[in-house]
């Protein structure tokens, strides 16, 4: 790939990739501060116990948990978009699958987290891979989010493979770092098509494991003698429910990304696409 | 192999509460402080559980009946949990293991009956209640799930009593506290599967109810009662 390739036009692509205005940072301290006032907050809930939350019997699952479930369903967006729009072959989702994986990641990771941060104790974590009992709801849950998460990552990185190449050739800002993770992509035919085929499996291959992430998640509820919560719509239920906050996720971050990078030519079609009138 | 299980005769209880309380003397349970208590954190694990209120303004009294683990035969909560801290011995009580237990809080998300009793708090305990603790009994830390054994310190004293004394284990040898210190005698605590014990025989009784019975997790400790439920 070589950069006679790239057109003008496209250069507002690289722009925040080389450049950070001040908001970024203002931003990036923002969160830092109130993610530093969560950490002190869960060490203080390690000293003194759990009654810090403020849960309380009978109801003895209550914002961690919800969370858990909120966060990784919303990573259900990634799935849909990159790995069922690709099945389908529907080329107006090429500007939105990166973010839309990127999302994914994150909120697996953030979602992964909270059911140890709601342990009573988390010290005795290992505890779950050493004598963990796989006929648990939590068991099954904690193997398919692995297998999801892990899926979804390497589904991020491959497509990414030939952009970071173009990075890598520009010679900027962590050249590097791009370098190691281009892994010597130099987009010949016969890469592009091992690429290809590599994509198309993984494709076929993260979407039951989605379907069946938040399912698993819902049986965790629907396993229990609950009256509300013993009861077989569960799975469809969270799934479908897991899709619709995914999107939601994804347009916000659209929305605010094409406002912060000025992404309006690239992002304008698909916004009008799925809302119609956020300018 | 013996199966514990025990009636509870619902017309003999007065609601005194000394089943409450020693249970909570005999187990090491902590004393939570008033601003826990307000906020549903009190930890029974024996409690009187008021059923409904009789009477008249201003003359209301609350029906309350003893409520404690009732060991099920299907127990919903050891399924549940993911490291095996809870589960079902041969003798049929469900046991909790406290060094395991990490505190998931999964089995009181699926038992039915509310009975197991998380430590939210390590508070300091009222001054002297230290020296009351039962040194049979482990004194839990926070985070992990604890419920009614059916005393079962008690029944591991029993058996080494009459293993030193080369004897089988009596009937009478092993009660647990509640059923102890009942002054109605309203407990009758036995070997379900021996049917000569009084408990067995109390299992036909008419007056035989259980809690939930639809759930189908075979509570061992049933309630007679005349009135209607």
């Amino acid at each position: 790939m070589n950069n006679s390739q790239i057109l003008d036009e496209d250069e507002v692509l690289f722009k925040p990739i080389y450049s950070s205005g001040k908001g970024f940072y203002i931003l990036g301290a923002a969160l830092s501060a109130v993610f530093l006032f969560g950490v002190a907050m869960f060490i203080r809930q390690l000293i003194y116990g759990l009654g810090e939350t403020g849960m309380n019997q009978p109801v003895t699952w209550g914002f961690y948990i919800i969370s858990f479930v909120f966060f990784i369903g919303i990573s259900h967006a990634g799935t849909l978009i990159s790995a069922i729009l690709r099945l389908s072959k529907a080329e107006w989702r090429r500007p939105i699958t990166r973010m839309a994986e990127v999302i994914t990641g994150i909120v697996l990771v953030i979602g992964g987290l909270h059911p140890i941060i709601d342990l009573g104790r988390p010290d005795r974590m290992m505890h779950i891979f050493e004598r963990g009992r796989l006929q648990s709801p939590l068991l099954w849950d904690l193997t398919s989010i692995t297998a999801y998460f892990t899926a979804s990552t390497i589904y991020l990185y491959l497509p990414l493979i030939p952009d970071i190449a173009l990075l890598r050739d520009r010679e900027g800002r962590f050249h590097k770092l791009y370098k190691i993770l281009a892994w010597g992509y130099t987009g010949t035919e016969k890469q592009k098509h091992v690429l290809e085929k590599a994509i198309s499996i993984l494709m076929v291959m993260v979407i039951p494991i989605a379907i069946s992430v938040h399912t698993v998640i819902s049986w965790i509820f629907s396993m229990t003698l609950q009256p509300g919560w013993h009861s077989t719509i569960f799975g469809p239920y969270f799934v479908v429910g897991a899709i619709f906050s995914g999107i939601a996720a994804l347009i916000i971050v659209m929305i605010a990304f094409r406002k912060a990078y000025h992404f309006e030519d690239y992002l304008s079609k698909f916004i009008l696409i799925i809302s119609g009138h956020f300018y | 192999m013996s199966k514990y299980g025990m009636a509870i005769d619902l017309n003999k209880c007065n609601q005194c509460g000394a089943c409450v309380t020693a249970c909570k003397l005999e187990n090491n349970v902590q004393i939570v402080s008033k601003e826990n208590a307000a906020m549903s954190r009190v930890m029974q694990w024996m409690k009187l559980a008021t059923t409904s209120y009789e009477g008249n303004y201003p003359d209301i009294r609350p029906v309350a009946m003893p409520t404690l683990c009732f060991q099920c035969d299907d127990p919903p909560c050891t399924k549940v949990c993911p490291v095996r801290a809870t589960y079902k011995r041969d003798d049929g009580i469900v046991a909790q293991i406290y060094p395991q237990c990490i505190g998931c809080r999964y089995c009181m998300a699926n038992c039915p009956y509310d009975v197991k009793v998380f430590d939210w708090f390590k508070e300091d305990q009222p001054i002297g209640y230290e020296k009351c603790y039962n040194p049979d009994v482990s004194v839990r830390p926070k985070g992990v799930v604890e419920k009614c054994t059916f005393c079962i310190h008690r029944l591991q004293k029993a058996k080494e009593t009459a293993k030193a004394e080369h004897r089988k284990l009596n009937e009478e040898d092993y009660i647990p506290a509640c059923a102890q210190v009942c002054p109605a005698h309203a407990f009758t605590f036995g070997d379900l599967d021996d049917s000569n014990s009084n408990v067995s025989r109390l299992k036909s009784d008419y007056r035989k109810f259980t809690l939930q019975e639809e759930l189908g997790t075979l509570p061992k400790v049933f309630y007679l009662s005349a009135k209607s439920k």
